[in-house]
């Protein structure tokens, strides 16, 4: 196929419908008509998640008779995009397209039919023009509530689909503009704060109704044609784009893993979760045979997760700045086994905390193409929510609840060729806003004693990963808390082009309260172990250390004055760190990232002074790093020359 | 199916059948079929083994493995 | 009335903007980056300030010391265990980086901290959100730190501890211990005097702003004020803030944050009081500048105030702002191509230097300039008042230069249409984020390119009609001459509305008033506004600037207003959830001898146009526009397109199709296309 650059008038009006300069136009509008409707919902629906977690997604998609391209994805949840594809397929083909109407609404929320978990409720609009079924637009929202055995649905231990609360097929919210009681009365006998969620979806079908409007606007402008071969111009761009990305890199047959350590039921079972690609000329195929199967609780995701991460992951690594659309998966052939712990089925493969899978199945791609990518590979991450819930009552007996706040929400991201990687994020494939501690703590009965870097615990390399985040949250009040850390056995923050792997995480307790008065937090030989590896006396978090399972207590009960401390993951390295610039491990040892024994250790590099006390008059001990630096380039090149000799 | 008991093995794997024939693109005898996701959903493939060129691609069922249960018109 | 003067200082320029016995005078002088003053007390010079009674500023110098980090050594003081906060953030990032495992937070310690780790210092203490201490101030602990940054040689310190906005005694003491330490020539900002509002974050990088505004501006102060003294000038000297609300200038380094960026506000100020004069509240601000175009709304002759805004991306100030969204569309945006042959247009931009192709200052990529000169709507004769000419060969050369199928005809249309679409579209998001139709709302062009762009913008965004005021490049400049004199404070205190609440929340805005006033001195007229940030039960973010009004507080009149403004800003309120009041403001303002627009002559004989000139690539054929030079346009002139209206510094295109009509105060509107 000729590429599209090469493309003159005539072939492009041909292939296209349109002039380049209308299918340039056309590709901006379809993004701005997106952000013009998310901004709408941003700005009218009260749900916090929206707004601060960016939980949901909004798209256009072409007709059935196009193959329902979707050119554009909005600015918002990447977990959501690749599910967008073809969950709108599947639920116009499962409604049937023939029975739509313009002013319909159709909706669906089952993770089977249309991925995520089912509080995520995707609401359709078909666009007529001319009479013809010409598109749609649609949005993909976090609900506060679907019913179910868990208020808000968060929980990683439900055993059946039948837990998650209310399951949509396909069906009409709207019909002609006007609502289909049946549906509506069908959600709101079902679920928690109904009322809140029934004026949310109202405005939601305004958002539709605007998106709509502008959609047709241009459809009156262009033509039909016009906006439909622009459709799948912009999908052919992304489509071109991956397949020369993926031609720039090296054929080849790589292999990557990553673990979740377990389910919510107990330790007996491991979840490893592995990828086979194999990568010709700008084709490739990702193979996620001889994954674990299904967990036992809400702990798995859909194959059109696992869909998802597979594209973001290629688009992190090798489009980060193109627009995502259904035509990146082009070049593509994912081979997805049933029933596996990303790929679960109904009833017993119950779906809610998707995101631990795809943050696995991420890993285990960054890792498999650390080699082709070369200078682009990208060191590995904090790797988990790691969401911390506790509650209790108050004096008074009000109960109080705390989710998100209190764990290990934040950790580090990995090296890359642009520089160290930053400390205190999400995992890669979210984003959202922090809670500020002084509002958390305005609110619940906690104080975050530190939040703070560990020293030495950011993998190593040339530009280091993020240091792991270390945060002791002080539990005023009496309470029961729930933990859920799948990402402790392994490193997540793998490192890459010779990095060095983070340091590991784990979560420790202090049952009883620190005295009046007392500092934060010291050491950690008097705490209890809860999670992660770690040393059996000392219990100082180590890689080969002892496994603790955090599922051993169902709900860890505390009295007041209780400390939790959350150790994130360290992440990942990128490059070998005996060539770091020693100013910049000096720089490191100045500001608390790596001690002074580590900068021998782990960069070669002997600093003299006490960056303690006197963090300026910090020097370089150019002999003996040298010294240090040359004894490891003998010993590389020694057990080099080594293999060479078996070979 | 609509009701899927969870596997009995720890791990598991997606089929891929062994098909006769020979690439047309490099001319390698390993073609296998089995099923995809990829741009459009599910696929059946027939692809070389060795260049990774698709001999065959036939739209695959739309939910993949999971077919709901009371829908007499979804046999259509 | 006495003389006025208005001086807005750009990366660029320095536009001066002087009214004397009613009449506006203007003149653009060189920015001097190393030494701006130089170029404000030029700008003096030309005016002559003897006669000035009042003389207003804006100023980027503190903003541009941050944006390249050439800022002085700070230290940071927080609670033990929270150092890190300032390299966190709030810890998301922007859509840019949504796609990018790459992305690294500008202001982090991996890219380029604002106050490096080791200087950021924890203290042995711990206050509650109750405002009870869990862990006493171990002052000895306080010293040892001190004494380190002590030999480190930091020139400031920026103090923050978690809960001081409800309990500020530790922090106090600390800065006490701090002066003793440092000594009296290091600048100390303490963040409950800063601001004291909830939220950590915000607060201590405001803490960190405003001690660097401190050091960076206290010395520029001085000679600004000392050289306009030797220059005879006996009036008085404010800055505007990032509202353009203007404050003494001895006042303004007490808290020298709140003047980082008032820039884009002194512009929307500017659009408040044209649409004033000419009956028009409901205006859509788009100032085109050479990187970006910004976007102020103003709905009902009010501006959006916001109580913060980012640097760069999530380097959040508390401070008031009035809203701007940009967009990076500008006259130096440079046209590029797409790997799959489509023409792009921004964010990059070729700034001042090289500037564009047709410069000839050594560019070599094509910009939205380039484009306007290819197509006739700019003259290469009669560029900034005829002080330079474009060279025409230059744009050709750097249109030809991109790596496309197209022709060069193609290429530079549809970078034209790209560009309007960029700024169309940012105009309708920026309409749709508040609820409103822009088909309600009059586009008001100004900047260095707006005249020359935003006409043919005018129908993709739907708006009714485009105004371009007199003065357009200077337009900003002329908004320091349209506001009031400020005194503000700001507390966070969380408060559920109800009549329980109303006492305490009635002495803590007395009390702030009371400080207020004792700082303020004897002012005449002064006018007092009441405000509150509040939100919605379960809601995480908050509402700004909700009116309280006059007299004792009440709970219900409260709940009422916020419920109102709820539904103005975002087209939708849920006024049966309860309120939450979050942060409380109280504003003094003194009125400030004004600019007034003043009515031009009638037209009374047909205009009739100066020439004729050829546009390209605006429509399907080349069509032959009429050139008009705008001071022999009186009011009531009406111009039809295809034309040109020439002055000396901008350049007003009318699209073919369109009429042009001068109005009372010499403002020139444009009607979209039927």
């Amino acid at each position: 196929m000729t590429s599209l650059r090469s493309l003159d008038d005539a072939a492009f009006r041909a292939r296209y419908g349109c002039t380049r300069f209308d299918a340039t136009v056309l590709g901006n509008r379809f993004a701005y008509i997106l952000e013009h409707f998310c901004s709408k919902l941003l700005a009218c629906a009260f749900s916090p998640v929206l707004r601060d977690f960016y939980d949901f997604a909004a798209t256009l998609t072409g007709p059935p008779e196009r193959g329902y391209p979707t050119p554009v994805v909005s600015k918002s949840f990447v977990a959501f995009t690749g599910t967008m594809t073809e969950s709108i397929r599947n639920t116009i083909e499962e409604y049937g397209p023939e029975r739509l109407t313009q002013g319909d609404v159709i909706i669906a929320n089952d993770p089977y039919r249309t991925g995520t978990h089912v509080n995520d409720m995707l609401f359709i609009r078909p666009v007529f023009h001319g009479g013809a079924l010409s598109g749609f637009v649609n949005l993909k929202c976090h609900q506060l509530d679907m019913g179910g055995s868990v208020p808000g649905g968060f929980s990683a231990t439900k055993t059946s689909s039948y837990e998650n609360g209310i399951v949509l097929s396909p069906r009409a919210l709207m019909k002609e503009g006007r609502p289909v009681d049946e549906t509506w009365t069908l959600i709101f006998d079902n679920v928690r704060f109904a009322e809140l969620l029934r004026r949310d979806m109202q405005t939601i079908i305004a958002c539709l109704d605007l998106g709509e409007r502008q959609l047709l606007e241009s459809m009156e402008r262009y033509g039909r044609d016009a906006v439909l071969g622009a459709m799948d111009y912009v999908c052919d761009a992304d489509a071109e784009r991956m397949a020369e990305a993926l031609a720039a890199m090296p054929d080849g047959d790589w292999t990557g893993e990553a673990l979740l350590d377990c389910d919510g039921v107990d330790a007996s079972e491991e979840y490893p979760l592995r990828c086979a690609i194999r990568k010709r000329g700008a084709r490739i195929e990702v193979d996620l045979s001889g994954s674990a199967r299904q967990a036992r609780t809400s702990i798995n995701g859909t194959y059109l997760d696992a869909k998802t991460i597979v594209g973001v992951v290629l688009k992190f690594l090798l489009d980060p700045h193109g627009a995502f659309t259904s035509g990146c998966y082009r070049p593509v052939d994912i081979i997805i086994p049933d029933g596996a712990v990303f790929s679960a089925l109904p009833p017993e493969g119950v779906v809610f905390a998707y995101g631990e899978s795809t943050n696995a199945l991420l890993a285990a791609m960054f890792s498999a193409l650390a080699e082709p990518l070369g200078r682009g590979a990208v060191g590995g991450d904090t790797g988990a929510p790691n969401i911390h819930s506790a509650f209790g009552a108050r004096p008074d007996g009000s109960p109080w609840v705390s989710i998100g706040v209190g764990g290990g929400e934040r950790g580090p991201w990995g090296g890359s060729s642009a520089g160290d990687g930053d400390s205190y994020s999400i995992f890669m494939s979210a984003n959202s806003i922090d809670t500020p501690i002084e509002a958390a703590e305005a609110d619940q009965p906690l104080a975050i004693m530190r939040r703070e870097y560990l020293a030495d615990s950011a993998g190593a390399g040339e530009n280091r990963g993020g240091a792991a985040v270390l945060k002791d949250t002080l539990w005023r009040e009496a309470a029961s808390h729930n933990l859920f850390t799948l990402r402790f056995k392994w490193p997540t923050g793998i490192g890459v082009r010779g990095g060095e792997d983070g340091g590991p995480g784990g979560v420790w307790l202090w049952r009883d309260p620190p005295g009046a008065g007392q500092r934060p937090r010291d050491g950690w030989a008097e705490a209890i172990g809860v999670a992660g590896r770690m040393d059996p006396v000392s219990h100082e978090p180590r890689p080969d250390g002892e496994w603790q399972y955090f599922g051993r207590e169902k709900l860890w009960r505390t009295e007041a004055g209780a400390t939790f401390r959350y150790l994130s993951n360290g992440g990942g390295g990128w490059g070998d760190p005996f060539a770091r610039d020693p100013e910049r491990v000096l720089a490191d040892v100045r500001n608390g990232y790596v001690s002074l024994a580590g900068a021998a250790r782990d960069y070669g590099v002997v600093i003299l002074g006490d960056p303690g006390r006197d963090p300026e008059g910090l020097t370089i001990e150019g002999a003996a790093t040298r010294a240090l630096r040359d004894r490891a380039d003998c010993a590389t090149q020694s057990a080099t020359a080594g293999g060479e000799d078996r070979a | 199916m609509h009701s899927f008991s969870r596997p009995s093995t720890p791990t598991v794997d997606a089929p891929r059948e062994a098909r006769p024939g020979r690439c047309p693109e490099c001319g390698a005898e390993a073609i296998a079929a089995y099923r995809v996701m990829s741009e459009g959903g599910w696929w059946n493939v027939v692809k070389c083994q060795v260049c990774l060129h698709s001999i065959e691609r036939t739209p695959g069922p739309l939910l993949g493995a999971f077919t709901p249960l009371g829908a007499p018109s979804w046999e259509r | 009335m006495g003389t006025l003067i208005g001086v807005d200082v750009g990366g660029t320029f320095t536009d001066v903007v002087m009214v004397r016995d009613g009449e506006v005078h203007v003149t653009k002088v060189p920015s001097v980056p190393a030494h701006p003053e130089q170029a404000v007390l030029e700008g003096a010079r030309r005016c002559g300030v003897g006669d000035v009674a009042i003389f207003n500023h804006a100023s980027t110098k503190g903003l541009n010391a941050v944006l390249t980090r050439n800022i002085p050594k700070i230290g940071f003081l927080t609670t033990e265990g929270h150092r890190d906060m300032l390299d966190g953030g709030r810890a998301w990032r922007p859509w840019k980086g949504q796609l990018d495992p790459r992305w690294r937070r500008p202001f982090g310690d991996a890219a380029r901290p604002l106050v490096q780790r080791y200087l950021r210092r924890g203290a042995c203490e711990r206050i509650l959100a109750d405002g009870s201490v869990l862990i006493p101030l171990d002052e000895a602990q306080v010293r040892e730190e001190l004494d380190l940054l002590k030999r480190c040689h930091v020139e400031g310190i920026a103090i923050c501890l978690l809960n001081s906005y409800v309990n500020p005694a530790h922090e106090a003491r600390i800065a006490e211990l701090a002066r003793e330490v440092l000594g009296p020539d290091v600048v100390i900002s303490v963040s409950h005097e800063v601001g004291a509002r909830a939220k950590e974050y915000p607060r201590a990088a405001t803490t960190v702003i405003d001690a660097l505004m401190k050091l960076i501006y206290a010395d520029y102060a001085e000679k600004l004020s000392a050289g306009l003294a030797e220059q005879g000038f006996a009036g008085d000297l404010n800055f505007a803030d990032c509202t353009a609300a203007l404050i003494p200038w001895r006042e303004a380094l007490e808290a020298p944050h709140r003047i980082l960026f008032a820039g884009p506000a002194a512009g929307a100020a500017s659009c408040v009081t044209l649409g004033e004069a000419i009956g028009d509240g409901n205006l859509i601000g788009c100032d085109v500048g050479g990187t970006s175009t910004d976007i102020t709304m103003i709905v009902n002759g009010q501006p959006f105030i916001n109580d913060s805004f980012e640097i760069e991306w999530d380097l959040v100030v508390n401070a008031l702002a009035t809203e701007v969204s940009s967009v990076g569309a500008g006259g130096g945006s440079i046209v590029a191509v797409s790997p799959s042959g489509d023409i792009t247009v921004g964010p990059e931009s070729a700034g001042a230097v090289p500037g564009a192709a047709c410069y000839g200052r050594g560019g070599t990529r094509p910009t939205v300039t380039d484009a306007c000169l290819l197509m006739g709507i700019l003259d290469p004769k009669g560029f900034a008042d005829g002080q330079m000419e474009l060279d025409v060969a230059a744009s050709v050369r750097a249109f030809e230069s991109l790596d496309c199928a197209m022709s060069l005809e193609e290429r530079v249309a549809l970078a034209w249409r790209v560009a309007l679409n960029n700024i169309a579209e940012e105009v309708v998001n920026v309409a749709i984020r508040h609820g409103a139709d822009p088909r309600d709302f009059s586009l008001v062009a100004f900047g260095a390119g707006g005249p020359m762009l935003l006409a043919g913008a005018l129908e993709y965004t739907g708006a009714r009609r485009l105004i371009v005021p007199p003065h357009p490049g200077l337009f900003s400049a002329l908004g320091l001459l349209s506001t009031d004199l400020v005194f503000a404070e700001s507390r966070s205190a969380y408060h559920m509305l109800s009549p329980e609440a109303d006492g305490a929340i009635d002495a803590l805005l007395n009390e702030m008033e009371a400080a207020l006033r004792g700082r303020m001195g004897d002012m005449p007229g002064i006018r007092i506004q009441r405000s509150f940030d509040g939100r919605l039960a379960g809601q995480s973010w908050e509402t700004p600037f909700v009116e309280i009004g006059e007299g004792p507080v009440d709970a219900a009149r409260l709940t009422a207003a916020f419920h109102a403004e709820y539904g103005r800003r975002n087209g939708q309120s849920f006024p049966d959830i309860p309120v939450q009041g979050v942060s409380w403001r109280v504003q003094l303002i003194a009125p400030s001898t004004r600019f007034e627009w003043k009515e031009i002559p009638r037209q009374t004989a047909p205009a009739g146009p100066i020439g004729h000139r050829e546009l390209r690539h605006l429509t399907d054929r080349p069509v032959e526009a009429a050139i008009y030079e705008r001071a022999e346009l009186g009011q009531g002139a009406t111009v039809t397109g295809p034309a040109i209206i020439r002055e000396p510094l901008s350049t007003i295109l009318v699209i073919p199709g369109q009429t042009a009509r001068v109005g009372r105060f010499g403002e020139i509107v444009i009607e979209a296309r039927a």
